[in-house]
């Protein structure tokens, strides 16, 4: 493959961060009723299924996070293949994030989709069903959140560690460490009805999606996205390679 | 052009440690305040519960805790001026020091952890609680993770004091672990102390 169709190909994917934004932000958060979601864990099934379900966008919603979800995984892949060595083999770091990028991805798409089941059926089977399954996915959206932090961690060591590369500076590597490791407050979710750490609380909702996104998932994105419009040799140099 | 050190980070010409240590010690402070300011709001909103949790707390344990880790920042202290006079001796003394009464913190810590589950009281007990075990547990992360730097630096003292390297590296322990120390600072009274007087 020549030099500029690798280049092109780069540069579409590096897109597709800011179009995984738009896509599950319109059909995840605004059509699937996420700003913030419903505390299922303060409500019967009959009310989950009566103030949430009742919309008839939320199908239509998760259906498209559905699709969007997976753009994820591939703007992770992109990720990873700048964190490769200079001999072009992925390190650890790298297949750390690449792992972690994929199963969050995955998960961005699977849960969705069982909301969405859940959408369709609601009116049809029991109330207690649907809460059933509707707690069931959002504790494994929710509380598989090591999968990020895995992702988050490795970039993070991997842009301070990795004192050649000027790709990203070092506080967005120590930032992505931190908003990381603060997902632990999502253990207490399922256990709590009310106050920051329920579903929809001030911290496990509002700040933790708000720090990941705005200041992990856009600082990378930008970055991401100059990085693939400099020339191969700024690349280069940018990741601390020898210049030939 | 700042010089580096071999590992490419800028040696800081005025002041101890390297840019990394304090960009990571802002970043985390950062974090910190976020936890903090989420306690405050949730303090608001419900302070009956935290009045009534909090006596269930026991400060003077809390208070053993703080002593021993202000006794060991003191110690780490000690040992970057050990560290500067090339005193490897000392540097390792001091450092022994400071391992065991950070020792003292986290056995402390875990008594206190223990006695409250065998009571029955759980990050799900009630919103202080969760708030209780999440601050306090990722301090302890910490307080491990600088007794694991702290643990380096003892183990390297023989053969690399007297190296710029080193100094760098005992200098950053010393940073991270008078912070860890700053944070208990504040945890202390905000959990413990605040509700004692109602």
């Amino acid at each position: 493959m020549d030099e500029s169709t690798k280049r092109a190909i780069e540069r579409g994917l590096a897109w597709i961060g800011p179009i995984w934004v738009l896509g599950y932000f319109y059909f995840w958060g605004y059509l699937g009723r996420n700003f913030p979601p419903p505390n299922m864990m303060a409500m019967t099934g009959q009310e989950l299924v009566d103030q949430y379900y009742s919309h008839s966008s939320i199908a239509v919603g998760m259906m498209g996070a559905a699709s969007f979800g997976m753009l994820y995984a591939i703007w992770s892949l992109l990720l990873a293949t700048i964190m490769r060595d200079e001999n072009g083999s992925m390190g650890p770091l790298s297949v750390l994030e690449l792992g972690g990028g994929l199963l969050t991805g995955w998960l961005l798409a699977f849960c969705p989709a069982i909301w969405c089941a859940c959408a369709l059926l609601a009116g049809q089977i029991d109330p207690d069903i649907i809460k059933m399954t509707h707690t069931f996915t959002w504790i494994i959206f929710d509380c598989t959140y090591w999968i990020t932090t895995m992702q988050m961690g490795a970039v993070g060591l991997w842009t301070v560690l990795n004192k050649r590369q000027q790709v990203v500076p070092a506080w967005a590597g120590w930032t992505a460490i931190a908003i990381g490791a603060s997902f632990i407050a999502l253990v207490f979710m399922p256990f709590v009805t009310e106050g920051p750490f329920a579903v929809d609380g001030l911290f496990n909702y509002w700040i933790i999606f708000g720090t990941w996104f705005f200041a992990y998932f856009i600082v990378y994105n930008i970055y991401v996205l100059k990085h693939v419009y400099r020339s191969p040799e700024e690349q280069r140099i940018a990741l601390g390679y020898a210049v030939a | 052009m700042a010089e580096l050190n071999p590992a490419g980070d800028p040696i800081l010409e005025k002041g101890p440690g390297t840019n990394g240590i304090w960009t990571f010690v802002f970043i985390d402070m950062l974090v910190f305040l976020m936890f903090f300011l989420v306690y405050l709001s949730e303090r608001h909103r419900v302070p009956d519960i935290f009045i009534e949790s909090q006596h269930h707390l026991t400060p003077w344990v809390a208070l053993l805790s703080t002593v021993a880790l202000l006794t060991s920042s003191w110690c780490v202290a000690e040992s970057v001026h050990a560290t500067r006079r090339g005193d490897a001796r000392a540097v390792i003394r001091w450092l022994s020091f400071s391992l065991l009464l950070g020792g003292v913190f986290v056995i402390n810590k875990i008594v206190e952890y223990s006695g409250k589950i065998s009571a029955g009281i759980s990050p799900a007990t009630n919103s202080f609680f969760s708030f209780y075990f999440l601050i306090t547990g990722i301090h302890f992360l910490h307080v491990c993770a600088g007794m694991i730097f702290i643990a380096h630096c003892r183990a390297r003292a023989s053969q690399e004091t007297g190296q710029g390297l080193y100094l760098k590296k005992i200098e950053n322990t010393g940073l991270f672990w008078h912070f860890v120390d700053i944070l208990w600072l504040f945890i202390f009274p905000l959990l413990y102390l605040t509700e004692l007087a109602r």
